[in-house]
């Protein structure tokens, strides 16, 4: 069973990177702002940056072997394809290039140099020179950054298959949740140098730790006071509004609620939705078949055949309204 | 002020090339090479070429395992180190002749009989030209993508194979252009070889050492040899130029011209 156990604490500028993890046969996305230390985290357990503590693999103690001697494939942000070599001279740096080449689809590109592919060849390459190399952990640090859109959409896919078909320990670094949630079998949050929550991407929607756990999540954050009221929490926002949860809450806290929670329509409905704000519409951002629609402090997904009946602009006096049920409270 | 500043670059410009000029107008391109014939002109190319390339040899095998660890290591002392590199380049040539003396003289620190032989010649070219390569080299391996020296090694690479397949190559046209310099420093040089190595026909005299020795006696000869010499120097000056700038590959990781 494939496994890697590490325990690792790396003196940052600001703070420590102090992560203990263990992956089996999965990956994990580690995700954060950005400084929060998560390439550092790749590096130690590459042995590329000097960690205290353990790197174990299958039970193998790497804490003391240098890099080449650790079998990680390490995708790098900008992928670093050695430019004065062909794409197979790259992937045979790191073993047998001819199955790999077939494999990820770029046999046709074997004689081409780096500067010649594009983004998401480039990404391929990066890959298939990893895998060469037969690594026992997967290491990716943002394989999706550098790619544009469109790009990014079709490789998500095909890394998420080949992570699936490989089973073996991945760590996946990545700024995105969207990216975080396809690709990994969990999602850790890393920030200042600590996981502050890892768990299914389902449960960081469900039961987000902090607030800023809730908005990487993609979730509007609503700071209030929030009051124990018969069944229901009513929360007065910072703003004056008051809304109400069924979770329990007393004091200081964040209410979360996920844009494809909330609705809008142009007067105060008289559905079950128990919580309602009005405010400005500030943007409205078409996303695949969706739109996203800015209304004061909350931002909600609505499809695009609601949007064209509201016939929403900017500037628009609008109601955003969400159920209780969906408003989850996080003490502060 | 535009017809100022013209004025002030056409006379330093004019200054500048009409000494090479001069040795190519005085006699005609014929003469010249005729003139090279000259016993002590013949004599003087075969000592120049084989102790310049000898020193370079010298100065390319050592100074490059040298310039990479310059660039790649960070330790206490590496700036006086990078110092003790550059030194030879302000040292006067008369000094760095009576340094290599009391070096290597007989009665030297290292008392050897090293001095007024050929391998003298070597010695004073590898010390005054070595600068140039190895600031240069230095220079190229200080601007390699640390990323791609790190994927090399999670690649599986140790340090010799990351040096020799990923480091060289990708330095190579800085390499190329500091060997070019230093090759250029060295055939020109006179004032440290004159001391330590003295001016020996078919021995120790170089193409430098042989102008000064028949510009009294045959200045034709002398003018053939110094249109020799331009002709190398401006060679590798363009060979200098080709590989800094000229190469438009993409992967070229310096444009090695600090030196």
């Amino acid at each position: 069973m494939a496994e890697l156990r590490l325990d690792v604490a790396v003196p940052l500028r600001a703070f420590e990177l102090r992560v203990a993890l263990e992956i089996g046969a999965e990956t994990v996305a580690v995700a954060g702002p950005s400084g929060a230390g998560k390439s550092t985290l790749l590096r130690a357990v590459a042995g590329l940056t000097p960690a205290r503590g353990h790197v174990r693999v299958n039970g193998e103690d790497w804490s003391e072997l240098a890099p080449e001697q650790r079998s990680v494939g390490f995708v790098f942000q900008d992928y670093a394809l050695f430019p004065h070599l062909n794409v197979r001279r790259n992937v045979a740096f790191g073993g047998d290039p001819e199955g790999m080449l077939e494999r990820l689809g770029i046999a046709q590109l074997a004689e081409a140099h780096p500067r010649e592919l594009s983004g998401g060849e480039r990404q391929r390459v990066a890959l298939a020179r990893a895998l060469a190399r037969k690594p026992q952990v997967l290491l990716l640090d943002e394989p999706l950054a550098a790619l544009d859109p469109h790009t990014r959409d079709t490789v998500r896919v095909e890394l998420r298959a080949i992570l699936r078909e490989l089973r073996l320990p991945a760590i996946v670094v990545t700024h995105d949740f969207v990216d975080a949630a396809a690709l990994a079998d969990r999602v850790g949050v890393l920030v200042d140098g600590v996981l502050v929550q890892i768990g299914r991407a389902d449960e960081l929607i469900a039961a987000p730790v902090s607030p800023f756990v809730a908005r990487f999540a993609g979730g509007n954050v609503l700071r209030g006071h929030a009051r124990r009221a018969n069944t229901l929490t009513s929360v007065e926002l910072d703003d004056r509004n008051v809304i109400v949860s069924i979770d329990d809450a007393q004091g200081e806290v964040a209410a979360v609620v996920y844009p494809w929670d909330v609705t809008l329509s142009r007067a105060l409905p008289s559905d079950s939705a128990q919580n309602h704000v009005q405010g400005t519409v500030t943007s409205v951002v078409p996303v695949a078949n969706r739109m996203r629609v800015t209304v004061g402090a909350v931002t909600a997904e609505i499809t695009a055949e609601s949007a064209q009946r509201l016939q929403i602009r900017e500037g628009d006096l609008l109601v955003a309204s969400w159920k209780a049920s969906a408003t989850r409270l996080v003490a502060l | 002020m535009r017809l100022l500043f013209g004025a002030a670059a056409a006379v330093a410009l004019t200054f500048l090339a009409l000494p090479v000029l001069a040795i190519f107008l005085r006699v005609s391109p014929t003469t010249l090479v005729h003139e090279l014939n000259d016993p002590v002109a013949r004599d003087a190319l075969v000592v120049s070429l084989r102790t310049s390339a000898l020193a370079q040899a010298l100065v390319v095998a050592l100074g490059t395992p040298t310039a990479y660890l310059l660039a790649t290591r960070r330790f206490r002392g590496r700036n006086i180190l990078l110092t003790v590199v550059e030194l030879p380049l302000v040292l006067p040539p008369a000094v760095a002749g009576i340094g290599l003396l009391a070096a290597f003289g007989r009665t030297g620190l290292l008392s050897t009989s090293v001095p007024f032989t050929q391998l003298a010649v070597v010695l004073a070219i590898a010390f005054v030209s070595a600068p140039f390569f190895v600031r240069t080299a230095v220079a190229s391996f200080e601007a390699l993508d640390p990323t791609l020296i790190a994927a090399a090694r999670t690649l599986g690479a140790g340090p010799w194979r990351v040096f020799v397949r990923i480091a060289l190559p990708l330095a190579a046209s800085g390499l190329g252009a500091g060997l070019a310099l230093s090759f250029a420093r060295g055939l020109g040089e006179f004032g440290a070889t004159i001391m330590f190595a003295g001016s020996l026909q078919r021995v120790t005299q170089t193409l430098s050492l042989a102008i000064y020795a028949e510009f009294a006696r045959n200045f034709d000869v002398a003018l053939a040899m110094g249109a020799l010499l331009v002709a190398f120097s401006f060679f590798l000056l363009l060979v200098v130029k080709w590989l800094s700038f000229g190469w438009t590959s993409p992967f070229r990781s310096v444009p090695s011209s600090s030196a």
